[in-house]
């Protein structure tokens, strides 16, 4: 970048501009906004006393966006009821200039744009309009009134002395960031995207007190104060960031951005909660060390039935805010999502998607603040209404807060007990979680599908078994005979057949007898004998057949002799019939080697069991799971 | 285990089928079946039959 430089028309001193494209820069040493007129330079105001300085970047930090360097030239800084933000004005190394928002320590990259279409004015932008531009999808989040508080460094047209400035911002389900200006008479659109701390690899940081970005610890100062109604001291350790602090003694809330602590309200609390976690614990949540600075407790009023959670604000100087919830024993690590996820339907049931993935609509509630202690970055105060509609995806969860001024879309991910021990680094053992917390993982996730291809596997191995033993087997027939009996009281029915040699291996043999029976009935006493050990089989068979009401048995019948060694056999068979009935002719047939289908039957069944039970369990998790949201069965009439 | 199992009882001639055995069965069987007493002889008497 050219470097050009001129005095300062008020205190001579050398101005050196970095990018030849500025319009507009300081002086470093008298603090006069100059406009550039070529390398004539205008005296057109003096910066103003800036606010503490608490954004990690500065004038001259340098950073990568998609893999172009970048470097902070210039600033404008905003105020508005709900805090500040600057917009920093970047050069990429094309020379290209862009913004960086730093508001409350979220970041957005975006860059002036001729608007696709004519810009509503400013009193007809609302929150919840849609726009669609170059296939994104935007919806608009906030409209603030915000007031200028002053400028710094150099910046690519004049601006300076603005009164208040109306900004809509936008945002679109896969984090793209918009902003429609309306400094200017002609409102000017800006468009971009949301980033993170980390993506940016910013480097020549603010040095806060010797520690940067990347230490173990932020080094997060306490401002030692009182409080401005008991004399309590409090502690304030994000300073510049919290709008609000909560006398511990006297439940006195506070402004935080008034140097005097004006009381903003007072509340009545039966008892004070101890936090869990106490404030000022540090802890490591996705490499990053963040301190607890506030808490509360909020609760819900559903079916007439209180429920209440507690909320813990984490801090970390460059990486902004974070939340930890608790209800139950079951905990979140909630991050809000610079985004505004698309409107869909997931079967019956409402969802969203967002960053590619589907959440469904759990439960819709009225939440209320009943305690708080600590700082804030919004006027936190008890008795705080807004609604929230959580959305689903195991193991995360999608929060909308609903507040006149704002819709905060915020982004959770289950954690244990012991995971928030681990990281805190807390005494002793974490509450134990009951029951079954909307996102929490299912135990046995994964467990059903993986036992059902293991089963399917396994079941396939069954019958290429049984197929290779039916062709393996080598089922013989050894014996085959027709006979006939006619019965004759007191006659000897008995007689013995021939024998026959069962060859190979122990293995089942299978006696089958064919009649012609017509509505009668004949009973076969049999045995199957080795002629040389005497070793016998003693079975009986009845076989019937009648005709009539759909018909009733069969003409034939088997059974199976198991493990029948091999050697020599007869068998000895004995029939018995009625002493008037007809005679009957009927068929021995004897085979070896025959396979028991019932063997697989039962691998069959054996194998169904563990996926069975698995999928079961974890139905059943569904379904207590679900049991708390809206979709419930329990009360029908209660059913949203 | 279940596959190994299944295989070893077809291979056994395993079944789910009982009968009785009976040992020692004379070879004059053979040639006087009638001397045999099954056990399960006399179904029709006690049974009644249709």
């Amino acid at each position: 970048m050219s470097q050009p430089a001129a005095n300062c028309p008020n205190c001579g001193a050398v101005v050196q501009f970095r990018w030849s494209g500025a319009v507009q820069t300081t002086c470093e040493y008298c603090r006069s906004i100059l406009v550039r007129r070529d390398l004539n330079l205008e005296k057109v105001g003096e910066v103003g006393d800036l606010q503490r300085e608490v954004s990690p970047i500065q004038i001259g930090t340098e950073g990568i966006f998609h893999n172009k360097a970048f470097q902070v030239l210039g600033r404008i800084l905003y105020e508005y009821e709900g805090g500040g933000w600057n917009e920093w004005h970047v050069v990429f190394s094309d020379g290209v200039s862009g913004w960086l928002s730093d508001a409350q320590l979220e970041y957005n990259v975006s860059f002036l744009t001729t608007p696709p279409e004519v810009l509503p004015p400013a009193d007809q932008i609302a929150r919840a309009r849609l726009f669609s531009w170059g296939g994104v999808h935007y919806e608009v989040t906030s409209v603030t009134r915000a007031r200028y508080r002053g400028v710094a460094g150099e910046l690519p047209f004049e601006y300076w002395d603005k009164k208040d400035v109306v900004f809509a911002d936008l945002r679109s389900a896969n984090a793209r960031f918009g902003t429609i200006d309306y400094s200017e008479a002609a409102p000017l659109l800006y468009l971009g995207e949301a980033v993170e701390f980390d993506e940016l690899r910013l480097k020549n940081l603010r040095d806060f007190d010797g520690a940067g970005p990347a230490g173990s610890s932020p080094k997060v100062t306490v401002s030692g104060l009182n409080c401005s109604h008991c004399g309590a001291p409090l502690a304030l350790r994000a300073a510049g960031h919290s709008l609000s602090v909560v006398c511990g003694q006297c439940h006195s809330v506070l402004d935080a951005t008034d140097p005097n602590l004006q009381v903003l309200e007072k509340f009545e609390a039966k008892q004070a909660i101890k936090p869990v976690i106490p404030l000022g614990t540090r802890g490591k949540l996705e490499g990053a060390e963040y301190e607890v600075i506030g808490f509360q407790v909020r609760c819900t009023d559903v079916d007439d039935m209180p429920d209440s959670w507690d909320e813990y604000l984490l801090f970390n100087r460059y990486r902004g805010f974070r939340y930890l919830t608790l209800y139950n024993g079951h905990w979140n690590y909630v991050k809000t999502v610079p985004a505004s996820p698309e409107r869909i339907q997931v079967g019956k049931k409402p969802g969203v998607t967002l960053m590619g993935h589907t959440y469904v609509l759990f439960d819709t509630a009225l939440s209320t603040t009943t305690y708080v202690r600590g700082e804030f970055p919004w006027r936190a105060h008890v008795g705080e209404k807004n609604g929230i509609k959580d959305f689903i995806a195991v193991p995360r969860i999608l929060s909308c807060e609903i507040t006149e001024q704002e819709t905060v879309w915020s982004l959770g991910e289950y954690m244990t007990g012991a995971q928030v021990w681990q990281a805190f680094q807390l005494p002793g053992r974490p509450t134990a979680a009951q029951g079954i917390f909307a996102n929490q993982p299912a135990p046995f996730a994964g467990q059903a599908s993986s036992m059902w291809r293991v089963c399917m596997n396994l079941l396939a191995a069954v019958i290429l078994l049984a197929i290779i033993v039916y062709l393996v087997a080598g089922q013989k027939n050894v014996f085959h005979h027709q006979y006939s009996y006619a019965p004759r009281a007191g006659a000897e029915a008995s007689f013995v057949t021939d024998s026959f040699e069962v060859k190979g291996h122990p293995s089942n043999v299978e006696i089958s007898i064919h009649t012609d029976l017509h509505n009668n009935w004949a009973y076969f006493n049999l045995a199957l004998i080795n002629e040389s050990t005497g070793h016998g089989y003693d079975f009986g068979r009845e076989i019937s057949y009648y005709t009539g009401d759909g018909g009733e048995g069969s003409r034939n019948d088997s059974v199976i002799v198991p493990s029948v060694v091999p050697g020599r056999y007869y068998l000895r068979v004995e029939p018995e019939m009625a002493n008037n009935a007809p005679s009957m002719i009927y068929t021995l047939e004897i085979a070896s080697n025959v396979p028991s289908a019932a063997l697989f039957w039962i691998a069959a069944a054996l194998l169904l069991i563990p996926p069975v039970l698995a999928t079961w369990r974890a139905a059943s998790f569904e379904g207590r799971r679900w049991s708390q949201s809206d979709f419930s069965h329990r009360d029908d009439s209660d059913s949203k | 285990m279940v596959l190994a199992f299944v295989g070893f009882a077809q291979y056994e001639g395993w079944s789910l089928a009982r009968v009785n055995e009976v040992k020692n069965i004379p070879r004059t069987v053979r040639d006087n079946p009638g001397a045999y007493r099954s056990h399960y002889g006399g179904y029709y008497r006690y049974m009644g039959g249709k």
